[in-house]
C-alpha cells in the first residue's frame, strides 16, 4: 500500500455485505453434520443461564442488577468473558424461542459466531480494499473464509472465530480512526476494543500492537508534547485505553461485583492454564515449553498453499518497499507518496503479536492452530497485495489493454488462486480439524507426519450417524469419552444423536458400546476399551480419507 | 498513485524477471487443487482389504503364537483391527510386549508404509491387494521357542501372588476403568492383596502410547515386595521382558523407580529397575542351567507406590 488510501463507496460495504452474508449462509447451511465440541456444550450452558437473566433484567430489571441475581446467572462460565455468550443466549432467544428462524436451539446459538465470522470478511475485504486495492480485498477475504481451520471454527459457539473478527475490527476502527481522527472514530475504536476485551483474553496483547504504532507514527507530535509535559497518547488511543476498559466492565456482569477479586481471578485462570495434549511430529506434548516449529510447521499444514505463497509474495513486496523507506535502497516497488500511516507496519506487527507467543518458549501448545488465527486476516491482507502484483505483472507481460480481457484474466487468475482452498475446504467438513493441504500430503498425510487428528470430540455425532442409528438396540448404552455431556445432551435433543441412546460419560466399562475419539494421547482409553471388550477389533470405524477419526466397539 | 497502480509500476520495472514468477503462483495453487482431488480419490477398494485380511489369516493360521502381526503406518490400525475382527485382532497379536519374540511377523503396509520395528528384517514372502502389501518377515535374530508366562495369568496355571508376607487370593469380578486419565484398565479377575495391592491382566498405554499386554503390578504399601511366581514354567536359555508404566504417570519423570528382581527355583539370575523416562523395557537374564521345568518369581518393590501404574510382561525363550 498504500501510498494511498483509497475512499470506499457504498460499492464496497455491498461486496463485504455480500461476501459476509453468503459466508454466514455457507456456514447456516453446513452446521447440522457437524456435532458439539466439548467446548460448545459448556457455552450453550452458560448462554441459557444468561438468558435468563436478560429475561429477569426486561421483566424485573430491579431484581436482575442485584448481586444474587447476577451472580446466580452469571457464575457459570466466569472464566470466559460474556460478550460472545450474551449473543448466544440473545440469539437462542430471538431466533429460536420466539420467531422459529431455526429448527436446532444450537444453530440459533452458533449463528453469533457464524456472523461474527462472516464479519470478519467482511471487515478484511474493507482494509485490503482501502489500503490495496478492491481485488485484493476480495481475494484476501475469500482466502481467509477459505481455510479448513477457519471453517470449522467458524460454526462453533465458541470465542476464536469471533475474537478474530475483533482483533482485525479493532485494527480497522484504529486504521481509520488514525487515518481521519474524528472525536467518534475514537470513541468507535474504544468501543470496539472493549468489546474484544469482553470476547477473549488474545485482546490484552492488541495494545502493545496498537500504542507504539500510535506513537511512532506521530513520532514528532509525541515528542513534542513530552517535552511539554502533555500526555503523548493521541485521542483514539486514549479513547481505546479508557472507553475500552469501560466497555468491558459495563458489558460484563459478572465483574460488577468484587470486580477487582473477579478480574483476578480471571487473569490467573488463563495465565496458570491447564496443558492441553497435543500430538505434534508423532509426539504426545503436554507441558511447556513446545516445539518452536509447532506454530510455523501448523501453518505450512493447514493454511492452503497458494494463500501461503501469496502472502509471502505480497509480504516480500511490501518489506521491500519498508526497505526502501528506512535504507534508500531494494525497493520492489516505488511508492509514489510514503504513506504516513505505515499501515505495513501496523499490519505486520498485528500479524506478528498474533503468532508471536507461539515462539515463546514458556507457552504451551493449548487448542492447536486456533488460537493464533488472529493472525489470518492479516496474513490474508498480505496474501491480496500478493494477488494485486500477480495480475498486475500477467497483464502488463501480456500487454492486456482491453479492459474486458483484462477483467477475464484476472477472473482466471482469482479462480485459479481459490480453487484449492475452496475444494480442500469444502471437502474438509465435518473433520476440519483432521484436515491437512495437500502439501502436507492431506488427511492421511497429517497422520502419517504424526499431526493431531482432533479434540473436543466433536465427532461423536458422526459415529452416531454411520453406525449406532441403524446398529445400536434399543436404549442402549454409549461411552462418550471425550464429548462433553452437556454436548452430548444436547446432541440428544435435537436427535442428532438417536435419542434413546444412553451416554454414559465414566467409562468404557459400563456401556454396551463405546466411542474412542483417535487421538494420540487417547489411546489409554483405546487400550482400556480392548480390555472391557477383550478384542482389539473395534466394530466400526469413522474415517475421514482413510484416516480412522472414531472407533467404535461393541460389547458381545 | 493507488496500490494497483503501485503493483503495475512493478510490473514494469520487474517485468521480464517477475513475470515468470507470477504465473508460477497460480499455477502451483492449480497443483494444490489436483493434489487434492487425486489425495481424496485414491481410496482402497474393500475387497483389497478383504483380501489382506485373509492373506494374514492365512500366514498365522497354522502358527500358533509364532507368528505376530504389525501394521504400517500406525494410524492405520484401527481400520486393520476392524477388518481382522475378533479372531484375528486379539490382545495378544495387538499388543505384545516386542516382536522378537516371534519366528516371523506378517506385516500388513498400507501405501508402502513399513514398520520400524520389523523394516530390517529380511521378507519371505509378499502378496500385494491394491495398495495394501501383506509382506512375511522372518526374524534374524530368532531365539527359538517362547514360552509365554501371560497366556493365562491366573491360578489355573499355577500362578500365585503374594505381597508382604500375605497370599493374594485370585477372584473375578467386574472391571474398573476410566475417562482420559484414569490409567489402564484394572482388571476384575486378579490377585487381590491387602492394601490396595493386586496383579491382574491388562493393557498399558506405554510412555511412548504403544499398547502392552502386561501384568498390572500394583503395590499397595510402600517398600513391601509384591512377589508373582509362576509355578513349574519350561525354563530356555534366557528369561526375557519388558516393564514399563502408564505413560501419564511415567511423563513427568517425578516417580519413584521400580525395581524388579527375577529369580528361578529361588535363585536370583537377574535384577532391573525401572527409571521413568525409560519407557517400555527389556530385561533379560540368563537361564541356563536350570532344570527343564521350575518356578519363576518376580519382586518387585518400590519406594514410592504413588501414580505407578506398573506393568510387566514375561517370557522364557530358546526352551527346548
Amino acid at each position: 500500500m498504500t501510498e494511498h488510501a483509497k475512499k470506499l463507496t457504498w460499492r464496497d460495504q455491498l461486496i463485504g455485505a455480500l461476501l459476509a452474508t453468503g459466508y454466514a449462509a455457507w456456514l447456516v447451511k453446513t452446521a447440522r453434520n457437524l456435532g458439539f465440541a466439548r467446548d460448545e456444550g459448556v457455552y450453550f450452558s452458560a448462554a441459557n443461564e444468561y438468558s435468563k437473566w436478560f429475561t429477569l433484567l426486561t421483566e424485573r430489571p430491579a431484581a436482575a442488577l442485584k448481586q444474587p441475581a447476577i451472580d446466580s446467572a452469571w457464575t457459570t462460565n466466569h472464566e470466559h468473558p460474556a460478550f460472545m455468550k450474551g449473543l448466544f443466549a440473545i440469539s437462542k432467544t430471538l431466533f429460536f424461542d420466539k420467531f422459529h428462524v431455526f429448527a436446532d436451539m444450537s444453530t440459533a446459538f452458533r449463528f453469533p459466531g457464524m456472523v461474527m465470522s462472516g464479519i470478519a470478511l467482511w471487515i478484511t475485504y474493507l482494509f485490503g480494499a482501502r489500503v490495496y486495492s478492491r481485488q485484493a480485498g476480495i481475494v484476501a477475504a475469500c482466502l481467509l473464509g477459505l481455510m479448513p481451520t477457519v471453517f470449522y471454527h467458524a460454526h462453533l459457539a465458541c470465542f476464536d472465530m469471533p475474537i478474530v473478527c475483533m482483533w482485525i475490527g479493532a485494527l480497522y476502527a484504529y486504521y481509520r480512526s488514525a487515518e481521519s481522527p474524528t472525536l467518534l472514530r475514537s470513541i468507535l475504536l474504544g468501543i470496539v476494543y472493549g468489546l474484544t476485551l469482553n470476547t477473549k483474553h488474545n485482546a490484552w496483547i492488541l495494545p502493545l500492537v496498537i500504542v507504539p504504532h500510535a506513537l511512532f507514527i506521530r513520532f514528532r507530535e509525541t515528542r513534542q508534547n513530552v517535552s511539554r509535559g502533555l500526555l503523548p497518547l493521541p485521542m483514539n488511543v486514549l479513547a481505546m485505553l479508557t472507553i475500552g476498559p469501560l466497555v468491558f466492565y459495563a458489558t460484563w456482569p459478572w465483574i460488577w461485583n468484587d470486580t477487582v477479586v473477579r478480574l483476578q481471578q480471571y487473569v490467573a485462570f488463563h495465565v496458570n492454564h491447564d496443558y492441553y495434549n497435543m500430538e505434534f511430529l508423532g509426539q504426545n506434548y503436554f507441558s511447556a515449553p513446545s516445539p518452536r516449529a509447532y506454530m510455523p510447521v501448523m501453518i505450512a499444514a493447514t493454511v492452503p498453499t497458494a494463500t501461503l505463497l501469496l502472502f509471502v509474495t505480497g509480504a516480500a513486496e511490501r518489506l521491500s518497499v519498508a526497505f526502501k523507506r528506512v535504507f534508500g535502497v531494494f525497493a520492489w516497488t516505488t511508492p509514489a507518496r510514503p504513506d504516513a500511516l505505515h499501515v505495513d507496519l501496523l499490519l505486520a506487527v498485528a500479524f506478528c503479536a498474533a503468532i508471536g507467543p507461539w515462539l515463546l518458549p514458556k507457552t504451551p501448545i493449548f487448542g492447536g492452530s486456533k488460537h493464533w488465527m488472529t493472525a489470518y486476516p492479516v496474513l490474508c491482507l498480505f496474501a491480496g497485495r500478493g494477488f494485486d502484483l500477480v495480475t498486475s505483472v500477467v497483464t502488463k507481460k501480456f500487454a492486456v489493454s482491453d479492459p474486458k480481457r483484462r477483467v477475464w484474466i484476472q477472473f482466471a487468475l482469482a479462480a485459479s488462486v481459490l480453487l484449492a482452498p475452496l475444494i480442500v475446504t469444502a471437502h474438509s467438513h465435518p473433520f476440519g480439524l483432521s484436515t491437512y493441504v495437500p502439501l502436507a500430503g492431506g488427511v492421511r498425510g497429517g497422520a502419517t507426519i504424526g499431526l493431531n487428528r482432533q479434540f473436543w470430540g466433536y465427532t461423536t455425532q458422526n459415529a452416531n450417524a454411520e453406525y449406532l442409528e441403524k446398529n445400536a438396540p434399543p436404549n442402549a448404552s454409549v461411552f462418550i469419552h471425550d464429548t462433553a455431556w452437556d454436548a452430548w445432551s444436547r446432541m440428544s435433543d435435537e436427535k442428532r444423536v438417536r435419542p434413546d441412546l444412553r451416554g454414559v460419560v465414566g467409562s468404557p466399562g459400563e456401556a454396551q458400546f463405546s466411542i474412542i475419539h483417535h487421538e494420540l494421547h487417547m489411546a489409554e482409553v483405546d487400550y482400556q476399551a480392548w480390555v472391557v471388550y477383550r478384542t482389539a477389533a473395534p466394530t466400526y470405524v469413522v474415517s475421514h480419507d482413510e484416516v480412522p477419526i472414531v472407533s467404535v466397539y461393541r460389547a458381545r | 498513485m493507488t496500490s494497483e497502480a503501485s503493483a503495475g509500476q512493478a510490473a514494469k520495472e520487474h517485468g521480464s524477471r517477475a513475470w515468470w514468477f507470477s504465473l508460477l503462483i497460480p499455477a502451483v495453487a492449480l497443483v494444490e487443487a489436483g493434489a487434492h482431488v487425486i489425495q481424496i480419490n485414491s481410496r482402497i477398494a474393500p475387497e483389497d482389504w478383504r483380501g489382506a485380511r485373509n492373506a494374514v489369516q492365512d500366514a498365522v493360521k497354522n502358527s500358533g503364537d509364532t507368528d505376530g502381526v504389525i501394521i504400517a503406518p500406525r494410524w492405520a490400525e484401527p481400520t486393520a483391527r476392524a477388518e481382522f475382527g475378533r479372531e484375528l485382532a486379539t490382545l495378544e497379536r495387538m499388543a505384545p510386549g516386542d516382536f522378537q519374540r516371534y519366528r516371523r511377523v506378517v506385516e500388513l503396509s498400507v501405501r508402502g508404509e513399513h514398520a520400524t520395528e520389523v523394516a530390517s528384517w529380511p521378507i519371505a514372502e509378499e502378496k500385494r491387494f491394491g495398495k495394501i502389501a501383506v509382506r512375511i518377515h522372518t526374524n534374524p535374530s530368532y531365539e527359538g521357542r517362547v514360552v509365554d508366562l501371560l497366556s493365562p495369568f491366573e491360578p489355573a496355571r499355577a500362578t500365585t501372588v503374594s505381597f508382604g508376607t500375605a497370599d493374594c487370593p485370585y477372584s473375578r469380578g467386574p472391571m474398573q476403568t476410566g475417562n482420559l486419565g484414569f490409567g489402564p484398565a484394572i482388571p476384575g479377575d486378579r490377585f487381590n492383596c491387602p492394601n490396595g495391592a493386586l496383579a491382574g491382566m491388562t493393557v498399558i498405554a506405554d510412555l511412548t502410547y504403544r499398547p502392552r499386554r502386561c501384568i498390572l503390578a500394583r503395590a499397595g504399601q510402600e517398600g513391601s515386595p509384591l512377589r508373582v511366581t509362576f509355578h513349574d514354567v519350561e525354563i530356555g536359555k534366557f528369561l526375557v521382558g519388558h516393564h514399563g508404566i502408564y505413560a501419564e504417570h511415567e511423563r513427568n519423570l517425578d516417580g519413584a523407580p521400580i525395581a524388579l528382581e527375577a529369580r528361578v527355583n529361588d535363585q536370583l539370575v537377574g535384577r532391573d529397575t525401572h527409571v521413568d523416562g525409560q519407557a517400555w523395557k527389556e530385561f533379560r537374564f540368563p537361564t541356563n542351567g536350570f532344570p527343564q521345568r521350575a518356578n519363576v518369581e518376580f519382586a518387585l518393590t518400590s519406594p514410592n507406590a504413588a501414580r505407578r501404574a506398573y506393568c510387566f510382561e514375561a517370557t522364557t525363550r530358546g526352551v527346548p
